[in-house]
């Protein structure tokens, strides 16, 4: 399934907020935790990972991997975390929103 | 702290390329591992791990870029940050004392309005460029004649065919000359009015550059005019011409009289004035920027109300008297000393084609235009611009100053903040931030001040400096505004900065502060030094301008200008020689009878008028040997001219009623011209042969006249030789009425004397003589008072900074003083010491002023007048005078020092 334009941002931002993670693991844990559904190209999320420094929600550092080897890791702002939450809130109400009128008995017109 | 790691990182952080390639290697590396255990080959893996990536290339630019962009804002960012810190810090500091930072803007105002207004004029008068298009290549070509004295004089109008024929260097060469007071009658006006006019050759408009701004310029037909469309002869108001049947001229209106005159109306254009009788068609309207600039001793009139094409034939006119001003285009590429050398080459061969020319001396001389025009004012306004620098250099010593008595207050504070970590150059950087901020407070007043410094130096500079009255607060003086406030940071800032900043911490924290205090003051003693230094020469510069200007009140003038008011009458154009004369000897009775007039005259060498008509006299046998001619200018007079200026005649009288009415070969000559023809001997009763008239004839000595000055008082003027009125009639001449009321009420009575001699005669240029003799004195009165301000305020500056190094001296050594006290020295002993600490600072700034001034005050050789630049007095009484000031500075905190009480000295006990 492809992704809606946008929302790998906040996905990202997501995968970040329970610590430190250099790109490699972000992309597993979006594969493995939406059970292979959502498939994201490894070029557009380090793009994306790249442009959410430039805006300061993500701030990155060179660290070392667990298994020895030098990697950038990523971690949420302050800014990033108002993000996420005021994304997570959007993606709900809209979510909501479009499941009230999907549900909706009520003809049109 | 973090900012600055982050900056020392900047200088080997890895590119932003090599990043994003070692990310994504990385990334790379585990997605294969993950492939290879899920069982791929590895060129499976590999493939599917490229696969997953999307365009790898493509990306990775991507990533490049943004990163590049990322990283750019970041660094903009850390550099604000940095400045905002600072700015804010600084300005903490500086509010915590406020006095002193008021105090120091309040110096640097001044110090950098003063340099800024001064380098108003130099920016406009010595460095825009002329107004006119390729200025480099124009100049000026005039004629000398050494044997006689006479420099940059104009030059024959028959010489312009051959000169232009010879001069191959020069793409085009035009002749001119300026008359003020020209009558002009406007077609529908009843009366005549006075303006400037320029006779000019058709392309002199071509040869500055400068084009039309409506209508056109002239062209080469216009040096030889058609009959004339007849409109202006059939005008019943015309007024009678005498030179109506001349056909009619072509004319372009000056810019500023067409606007004034006509009020902007281009239909002016194709229609017919009437200038002295003879008509001129306007073609059309010079550009704003036509001006004509000229040394003001040159006579030429800079913004002519009409410019005349020149219809003289300059084949057939004459190679004998000067008359035109010539300008010269530089062909392209043609360098100055090359056309110097073509126009020096042509003047000598004149001179082999006519005898009376090599007896003169005579030799034609090219100078560029640029540089000659400015020749005269330009060692005076670099004077200025010496004096404003050094009194800028004085202004920023004392904030020095008063930043290092801050410094030592502050010298704990600093050293704590660099024992927590604040690296010295942070600390050097913050000091420099403050004074940075002192500057731009300095530079934004001081700019204010440089306004109101234009403005004033503009009301008082001598009209003859050349487009002194454009001077203004352009885009390139604010440049040189800031710059100047950027220079003086460094200069005050910067030596405070380096002196506190790295302080032996640790040696501050632990001791009283009084060691390191008492180094600071050795340095504050060799800054105030310097400043005693740098006052005493632009004191020396005062002193010389006054000793000038004092010779200058004592000069001899030769008259007294006091109740004597001059004035011009013209329009004589419609009236016979004979008329003429009538018209004269009437208004001198009808001036006469003014009440309060003693005395009523005419001259055409009115002193420090800078009216002049010269010509070549000399001793009888002159008419052989030709070398024996001399140059000297006619004073053509009415009879009483000398009582009337209160000019004493030292031998012989004044002309009689007969040599008057009878035209008599008589001569009055000034003093000089005398003694440089008769030496000791009497000259009474000799005869001297001038060229008056078209050929040199004798002239009987009648009288010998005290000599007058007829342009300035410094000015190597020629000779004058007078001769009663009628010998040339002149209309150039000036009147010129004593009266024992008050001069500046008499203009009207003047005017209703023309008046009912001769309605239709033109008044202008009333001017009370004293006002010819301020005009002169108006240079040295300008650079006095220039040079009085800043000296004045200079030694004001170091007198306090000498002070405020004395009082924390004596502040520090309280427990010596107390000590010696104790030990019996009384009051005089202690205030005997601390005069002797301040003199001896004084008289060493004394000894580097004398060795400075000796070399500074030789720039102003030019501005003085009976004083020599080295001059002994000047230096002396100016030494003592500051010696004065400098004692009243030590002998206030002496006092202090004097009162100290030994038993509190001893108990605070800081030894």
């Amino acid at each position: 399934m492809d992704m809606m334009l946008g929302t790998l941002d906040v996905l990202v931002l997501r995968g970040l907020s329970w610590g430190p993670k250099h790109g490699y693991a972000v992309a597993r844990w979006i594969e493995e935790t939406s059970k292979g559904t959502l498939t994201v190209l490894d070029g557009a999320l380090y793009t994306s990972l790249h442009r959410m420094e430039g805006r300061g929600w993500i701030a990155a550092e060179w660290g070392v991997s667990p298994l020895g080897r030098k990697a950038k890791f990523y971690r949420l702002t302050a800014a990033g975390k108002k993000q996420l939450q005021a994304e997570t809130d959007d993606w709900a109400e809209y979510v909501a929103a479009v499941g009230r009128v999907l549900r909706s008995t009520v003809e049109p017109g | 702290m973090e900012a600055n790691w982050r900056r020392l990182r900047r200088l080997w952080r890895p590119s932003v390329r090599d990043e994003v390639d070692e990310e994504v290697a990385f990334h790379f590396a585990m997605r294969v591992q993950q492939f290879l255990d899920e069982g791929s080959t590895p060129a499976e893996a590999e493939r599917r791990a490229r696969e997953v990536f999307g365009d790898v290339a493509a990306v990775r630019d991507r990533l490049v870029a943004i990163d590049a962009r990322n990283r750019r804002r970041a660094d903009i960012g850390d550099l604000f940050d940095a400045i905002r810190l600072d700015a804010r810090q600084a300005a903490r500091a500086l509010r915590q004392s406020w006095t002193h930072s008021l105090l120091a803007v309040g110096v640097l105002a001044v110090g950098i309005g003063a340099i800024t207004a001064v380098f108003g004029v130099v920016n406009t008068v010595l460095l825009r460029p002329l107004p006119y298009a390729h200025p480099e290549r124009l100049g000026y070509i005039m004629q000398d004649m050494t044997v006689r004295g006479v420099r940059d004089s104009p030059v024959a109008p028959g010489d312009l065919p051959d000169l232009r024929a010879a001069a191959t260097r020069f793409e085009s060469i035009a002749a001119l000359g300026t008359t003020s007071n020209a009558p002009l009658w406007l077609p529908g006006s009843t009366v005549h009015e006075p303006v400037v006019i320029a006779n000019v050759t058709p392309n002199l408009f071509d040869v500055l550059g400068v084009p039309a701004a409506f209508g056109r310029t002239f062209v080469e037909s216009d040096a030889r005019p058609s009959r004339p469309p007849n409109t202006a002869q059939s005008d019943a108001t015309a007024p009678a011409s005498l030179a109506a049947d001349l056909p009619a001229a072509r004319g372009v209106l000056g810019h500023e009289f067409w606007l004034r005159r006509f009020h902007g109306d281009s239909s002016v254009i194709g229609s017919t004035l009437i200038m002295a009788g003879r008509s001129v068609v306007i073609v059309g309207v010079a550009s704003p920027d036509m001006e004509l600039l000229y040394p003001a001793s040159l006579g030429v009139q800079r913004h002519p109300d009409l410019w005349i094409a020149l219809t003289l034939d300059f084949a057939r006119a004459s190679r004998e008297v000067g008359g035109y001003r010539l300008l010269g285009r530089l062909a392209p590429g043609v360098s100055v000393d090359a056309a110097r050398e073509q126009i020096d080459s042509i003047g000598r061969s004149f001179g082999a084609r006519f005898p009376i020319r090599q007896a003169a001396g005579a030799q034609l001389r090219f100078e560029p235009m640029s540089d000659y025009l400015v020749s005269d004012v330009r060692p005076a306004i670099l004077a200025l611009m010496g004096a404003v620098l050094l009194f800028l250099l004085i202004a920023c010593a004392d904030v020095a100053n008063l930043l290092l008595v801050r410094g030592a207050a502050r010298e704990k504070e600093l050293a704590v903040r660099a024992a927590i970590g604040g690296s010295p150059w942070r600390i050097v950087r913050q000091l420099l931030g403050e004074s940075a901020l002192l500057a731009t407070f300095g530079a934004a007043i001081g700019i204010g001040l440089a306004a109101f410094g234009i403005a004033f130096i503009v009301r008082i500079a001598p009209a003859t400096v050349p487009r002194i009255a454009d001077v203004a607060l352009n885009g390139t003086v604010l440049v040189f505004a800031i710059a100047a406030a950027a220079v003086s940071t460094l200069v005050f800032g910067l030596a405070p900065a380096l002196r506190v900043a790295p302080p032996r911490f640790a040696h501050v924290l632990r001791a009283t502060g009084a060691a390191a205090s008492r180094s600071t003051t050795r340095f504050r003693a060799m800054i105030v030094v310097v400043e005693v230094a740098l006052s005493f020469v632009l004191l020396i510069g005062c002193g010389l301008m006054v000793r000038s200007f004092v010779s200058l009140m004592r000069t001899d003038l030769g008259f007294d200008p006091g109740g004597v008011v001059t004035f011009h009458v013209s329009n004589f154009t419609s009236l016979s020689p004979r008329e003429h004369e009538q018209f004269i000897l009437a208004l001198r009775d009808e001036l006469g009878a003014i009440p309060g007039v003693t005395d009523v005259s005419l001259s055409t060498a009115v002193p420090l008028t800078g009216d002049r008509v010269s010509t070549r006299w000399g001793p009888l046998d002159a008419a052989q040997d030709q070398t024996k001619y001399r140059q000297g200018n006619i004073g053509v007079v009415l009879r009483g001219y000398f009582r009337t200026l209160s000019t004493p005649l030292v031998d012989g009288r004044d002309f009689t009623v007969e040599e008057e009415r009878d035209r008599l070969p008589v001569t009055i000559l000034s003093e000089d011209a005398a003694r440089h023809l008769f030496g000791n001997g009497r000259a009474i009763g000799q005869k001297v042969i001038v060229r008056v008239t078209p050929e040199p004839s004798a002239y009987l000595v009648v009288g010998v006249a005290k000599s007058q000055r007829p342009t300035s008082f410094a000015g190597n003027d020629l000779p004058i030789l007078y001769f009663p009125f009628g010998t040339t009639a002149s209309a150039r001449a000036r009147w010129v009425v004593r009266t024992t009321g008050d001069v500046t009420a008499l203009a009207p009575s003047i005017r209703a004397a023309v008046r009912a001699v001769n309605p239709t005669m033109l008044v202008t240029d009333i001017i009370p003589a004293s006002t010819f003799v301020d005009r002169a004195m108006a240079g040295p009165r300008f650079s006095l008072a220039l040079l009085a301000t800043f000296a004045g305020i200079a030694a004001l500056l170091a007198a306090v900074g000498l002070y405020g190094v004395l009082s924390s001296s004596v502040r520090q050594r309280t427990a010596e003083i107390g000590v010696r006290m104790a030990f019996g020295a009384d009051a005089r002993d202690i205030v005997g010491l601390v005069i002797r600490d301040g003199l001896r600072l004084s008289v060493i700034g004394l000894a580097i002023g004398v060795a400075l001034a000796l070399v500074a005050t030789r720039a102003m050789s030019t501005m003085l007048f009976g004083v020599r630049p080295t001059d002994a007095a000047t230096f002396l009484v100016t030494a003592l005078v500051f010696i004065a000031i400098a004692s009243v500075a030590c002998w206030l905190p002496a006092r202090r020092a004097a009162g100290v009480d030994p038993n509190v000295a001893l108990r605070e006990g800081a030894l």
